[in-house]
């Protein structure tokens, strides 16, 4: 696929590749104090279970007390800790180092990720609801992949004006994925669709988006892994699209 | 185990907080000889002149990779176990790991204590069992060149 980049558009692009990087590194540096964090809070819960032990039988009131007191703030910091990990992870999915080489990933994981970073875009307007299915891990690149449901989703969000729902789900199909990512937004008009798939589309507007976004996801499913892509939509209703992974690559070129 | 010593585990991490973390937890829930190096250098040197049961190793880290360190303590102490404890979400590092170094678990931080307690419990195990194993087959070898030292005189007396 030969693309004519505009200038506008290139150093767009080089923006959000730099801060892509960036975002990989800082996911890593999060990995080892959040650890440290969960590990010791933990460990101070289990600290509070020898204290109340060790503390003369029955204990005094002010201790349980202040013992509760501390197992109430260490189940806080619990759920605190859970939520930065959970974006970590995500982080770290979504922000994979290019790899040429073909990886065998479960794809629910990789459409999760890419809806845990997006609500927290969306948070509090949209809501998230899954239907994964069973399905069997997809010989792919990830970090493509992932880039490719990433658009979907944000675009999927910028398409609801107010509150709204995304779903996304996921079957096997025969010998292929199909994962779907669905909209309650305004729609794409009909005279707009035979358009969306193409270069420099886009109605946000100058300085919101590039048009490539589904540009680029057309060329990771269909070009980078012989999949096909596709949507339905009906304006005022939102739009659904509709992405198809063969299990097995189908490589280009000679092998 | 032979000299009746207490399991002896080796954690290596640049981030202090991660060792800290670990020999907390450690030092509450098992009896363990825990020794920390944020130097994978010097966990080498610590490798080269004591036995160890498992070893933790953290992955990216300045002067060596934990790769690189888990085939040093492979290439001192073939029979104690090596762990892989990462923020990389590096999978193919890992399966690098498995292959190259013989790895026996491979963790991500944030890890699960209960998990992290699991592993090196079952490491420490495994790696007393393989010490117990090359015993018994050096004993067997002796047994055997013994019978056989029989067997030949016993034909010589005969024949």
């Amino acid at each position: 696929m030969n693309v004519d980049i505009q200038e506008e558009q290139l150093l767009e692009l080089q923006r959000q590749a730099t801060l892509g990087h960036l975002l990989a590194s800082v996911a890593h540096e999060f990995s080892a104090p959040i650890g440290s964090i969960l590990s010791n809070r933990d460990v101070e819960l289990r600290l509070l279970d020898r204290i109340e032990k060790a503390v003369a039988e029955p204990a005094p009131e002010r201790v349980k007390e202040l013992v509760s007191s501390c197992r109430e703030l260490a189940r806080v910091d619990q759920i605190a800790g859970e939520r930065i990990s959970r974006l970590v992870r995500s982080l770290k999915t979504a922000a994979r180092v290019p790899d040429p080489e073909w990886h065998r990933v479960n794809v629910n994981e990789v459409v999760d990720s890419a809806l845990q970073l997006a609500k927290t875009e969306f948070r509090g307007r949209i809501a998230v609801e899954t239907d994964f299915g069973p399905v069997p891990e997809v010989e792919c690149h990830p970090h493509l992949l992932s880039q490719a449901l990433l658009n979907l989703v944000t675009n999927a969000g910028h398409a609801i004006a107010g509150t709204g729902k995304i779903t996304a789900g996921t079957r096997q199909e025969g010998d292929a994925v199909h994962i779907w990512i669905a909209d309650t937004g305004q729609g794409i008009r009909e005279e707009d669709q035979a358009k969306v798939l193409q270069q420099g589309f886009t109605t946000k507007p100058v300085g919101a988006g590039t048009g490539l976004g589904l540009l680029i996801v057309r060329r990771i499913v269909a070009e980078d892994h012989g999949g096909s892509i596709g949507f339905e939509s009906a304006w005022g209703h939102g739009t659904t699209f509709h992405i198809r992974i063969p299990l097995q690559a189908k490589r280009k070129g000679v092998e | 185990m032979a000299e009746n010593r207490k399991p002896s585990i080796v954690l290596v991490d640049d981030e202090e907080m991660i060792l800290t973390s670990i020999r907390t937890l450690l030092m509450l829930e098992a009896d363990y000889d825990v020794a920390c190096f944020t130097n994978p250098l010097e966990a080498v040197e610590h490798l080269e002149k004591n036995p160890v049961d498992v070893t933790v190793s953290d992955y990216l880290m300045p002067g060596m990779t934990g790769i690189q360190l888990l085939a040093e303590a492979k290439r001192r102490q073939p029979e104690a176990t090596r762990v892989l404890l990462t923020g990389h979400a590096d999978k193919a590092s890992a399966i690098k790991a498995i292959n190259e170094v013989g790895l026996f678990q491979y963790l991500e931080k944030p890890w699960d204590n209960a998990q992290l307690l699991l592993v090196i419990q079952q490491g420490v195990e495994r790696t007393e069992l393989l010490r117990e194993l090359r015993q018994k087959i050096m004993e067997l070898d002796t047994a055997n060149s013994t019978l056989k030292n029989t067997q030949a005189r016993l034909l010589k007396a005969f024949l």
